[in-house]
């Protein structure tokens, strides 16, 4: 199978004051083939953000390289990142991240519209998300209207708008309680099987991320398979 | 982006949160333009009026003389020999120095008599008759219908008074004008200057053609001529001097105005951090952003300038009603200027105006914008 995510040879470093450093990753290797869902957990501050958001075009690591769709994305310019974003990424962080001001199915249209879809064809298509998400009840709310658990789900419906080729999810379900966790996790996992796309979780709820079809370990700025889960 | 994008995301900036800042803006914007263009069309009507006055009362648009063959030009309005001189004006407890004007009979007729209102009496004198102004009238004491006497202040001629009638007391509208000016017949003037007279010919022109115009035919014909602001320099330099500084006061307010606009736009950025950031992480371009914000900004600030420009036109048209009012009911000291003359709309200029609030907003709050570059989608990962 072909890698969608291939870093090498990955530091991360942040400045402190007195011109020390705070080293979060260092020399990482990882890589994550095309179509499989994949956890990374780890002890609370120990870099899984920050792993994350390298790997998702957000943040510049301090050396090594990061390839999407064998693609070098750490000196991409601004446009085809962009673009990249737009076509290929899908973002569901703990917090949801919607536009306030705009309606359920507003927000799904986004990433379409951004992606020069046209209004019809991208109303279409949020229609037929927010039916997969179970909320096309609520299509015309605006935003403050919904409930967490439903913010979560509005957020994969725009996730999975553009058919993206890796979705990027930190603590999905961090500010949700267990009914409404175990939901979206389910409804995360059987969603990218069906629409074929790779998904990098971030997660403290082991359950979770035993889920997945492979799981990894974040200790020390390497990550590690774990060797007794390595199969699911 | 395709238009349906833009056209939502300038819907949510228009319609939601920021409501209340644009509306702020745009309110703000509508009145300072308004006064501006008010000022502006105030100050140059008034200007306009007071040329018109001179031109009237004083040395007409153009001065030539006597003898100027001007029969063949259809340009003129109204044609009229003057004599002029210098008298003392004895009131009844106090004197003025004057200038002696003498018209024929039919000088306050046409163009003046519908500017200039002239009160005159019935009663007959065998005495000399003069015109004075309501505003000498009330400096002398002197009533129509009473007697006054006029020395001659001409070294040459014999010195000695005159006892006038005051057969007519008319008002220019503008005291600065008409304060020193008393008129008479020729014959008068003739009697005290003797040949020594100064005379020359007033010309009023049609409002079809410029002074300048007229000046270079006239002089084209070997007519030797002068302009009113010739006549009048230091009157011209005066108005120049205070129309121009005024105009630079209103672009520098225009200016600071639309740079105001850019602390708007930053304030905008500001409030939209986390919409702006979110939109990033889907993909959307940051030049894309801030067009959508510029567009959003300049179009209040477009029609705010609009707003402000009929609103101030309107007022144009009522301001001097009502200041003639207060002048007359509460503020007497505004009755030194002239209140009442046609409101001209100085275009040129009120463009002048808004096109420096205009363009410096533009290049202010472009430049404004360029803030949402340095928003980075993964900040959102740090709040709340
Ligand atoms: N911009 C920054 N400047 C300095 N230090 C940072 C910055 N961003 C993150 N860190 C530090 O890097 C470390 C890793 O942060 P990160 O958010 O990746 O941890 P995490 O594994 O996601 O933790 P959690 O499970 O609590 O979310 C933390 O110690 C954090 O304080
Ligand atoms: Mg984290």
């Amino acid at each position: 199978m072909s890698k969608i995510l291939e870093m090498s040879k990955l530091s991360k470093s942040f400045p402190l004051p007195l011109k020390k450093k705070l080293e979060i990753l260092s020399d990482l290797d990882f890589s994550v083939e095309s179509g499989l869902s994949v956890s990374i957990t780890g002890k609370s501050g120990c870099g899984k953000s920050t792993l994350l958001q390298i790997a998702a075009s957000l943040l510049k690591p301090t050396t090594g390289s990061v390839k999407i769709d064998n693609k070098e994305i750490s000196n991409m310019s601004e446009k085809d990142l962009c673009n990249l974003r737009n076509k290929k990424l899908g973002f569901i962080f703990q917090n949801s991240l919607l536009l306030e001001d705009f309606s359920a199915i507003e927000n799904i249209m986004m990433p379409l519209l951004i992606n020069k879809v046209s209004k019809k064809n991208a109303e279409a298509r949020a229609k037929e998300l927010i039916e997969l998400v179970d909320l096309s009840n609520r299509a015309n709310h605006k935003i403050q209207q919904l409930s967490g658990g439903e913010k979560q789900r509005i957020a994969i419906a725009r996730a999975l708008a553009n058919s993206p080729s890796i979705i990027f999810a930190d603590e999905p379900t961090g500010s949700l309680d267990e009914k409404n966790a175990q939901f979206i996790e389910d409804l995360l996992l059987s969603l990218v099987k069906k629409e074929k796309t790779t998904l990098i979780l971030v997660t403290h709820n082991n359950n979770f991320a035993d889920k997945c079809d492979k799981k990894y370990i974040l200790t020390f700025g390497k990550i590690e398979e774990p060797e007794k889960e390595e199969l699911v | 982006m395709n238009n349906s994008l833009q056209k939502m995301l300038l819907k949510k900036i228009l319609y939601t949160s920021n409501k209340k800042k644009l509306r702020n803006q745009f309110i703000l914007i509508s009145l300072i333009v308004m006064l501006l263009v008010l000022s502006q069309i105030f100050v140059d009507s008034m200007s306009e009026g007071i040329i018109s006055r001179y031109a009237l009362l004083g040395s007409g648009n153009i001065e030539t003389s006597v003898s100027a063959d001007i029969s063949s030009y259809d340009f003129v309005e109204q044609a009229d020999d003057v004599f002029v001189g210098n008298a003392l004006a004895y009131g009844k407890e106090n004197s003025q120095i004057c200038i002696l004007k003498g018209v024929d009979d039919n000088y306050f007729t046409g163009i003046r008599e519908s500017v200039i209102t002239l009160e005159k009496t019935d009663v007959n004198s065998t005495l000399d008759n003069i015109y004075i102004s309501k505003t000498l009238s009330d400096e002398l004491n002197i009533n129509l219908g009473e007697k006054m006497v006029l020395v001659s202040d001409n070294g040459k001629s014999n010195i000695y008074p005159k006892l006038c009638f005051v057969k007519g007391i008319y008002d220019s509208g503008y005291k600065e004008l008409d304060q020193y000016l008393i008129f008479s017949n020729k014959s008068l003037i003739s009697k005290i200057y003797g040949n020594n007279v100064n005379k020359h010919k007033e010309i009023i022109l049609k409002n079809s053609i410029s002074t300048d115009n007229a000046l270079s035919i006239m002089k084209d014909d070997g007519i030797s001529a002068l302009a009113w602001y010739e006549v009048e320099v230091s009157l011209y330099q005066n108005l120049l001097v205070s129309t121009q500084t005024l105009l630079m006061v209103f672009i520098a307010i225009a200016l600071l105005s639309g740079f105001f606009i850019s602390s708007v736009a930053s304030d905008l950025i500001g409030s939209s951090h986390k919409n702006i950031a979110i939109e990033k992480l889907l993909g959307l371009h940051s030049s894309k952003i801030r067009q959508v914000y510029f567009i959003a900004i300049e179009l209040i600030t477009i029609l705010s300038i609009l707003t402000g420009i009929t609103l101030g036109v309107l007022l144009s048209y009522i301001f001097p009603i009502f200041l003639r009012e207060i002048s007359t009911q509460s503020i007497p000291s505004l009755s030194w200027y002239l209140l009442s003359f046609n409101i001209k709309i100085p275009v040129q200029k009120l463009l002048l105006i808004v096109f420096s609030l205009l363009g410096i907003s533009v290049v202010s709050v472009f430049l404004a914008l360029r803030r949402t570059d340095k928003i980075e989608p993964f900040e959102l990962l740090y709040t709340e």
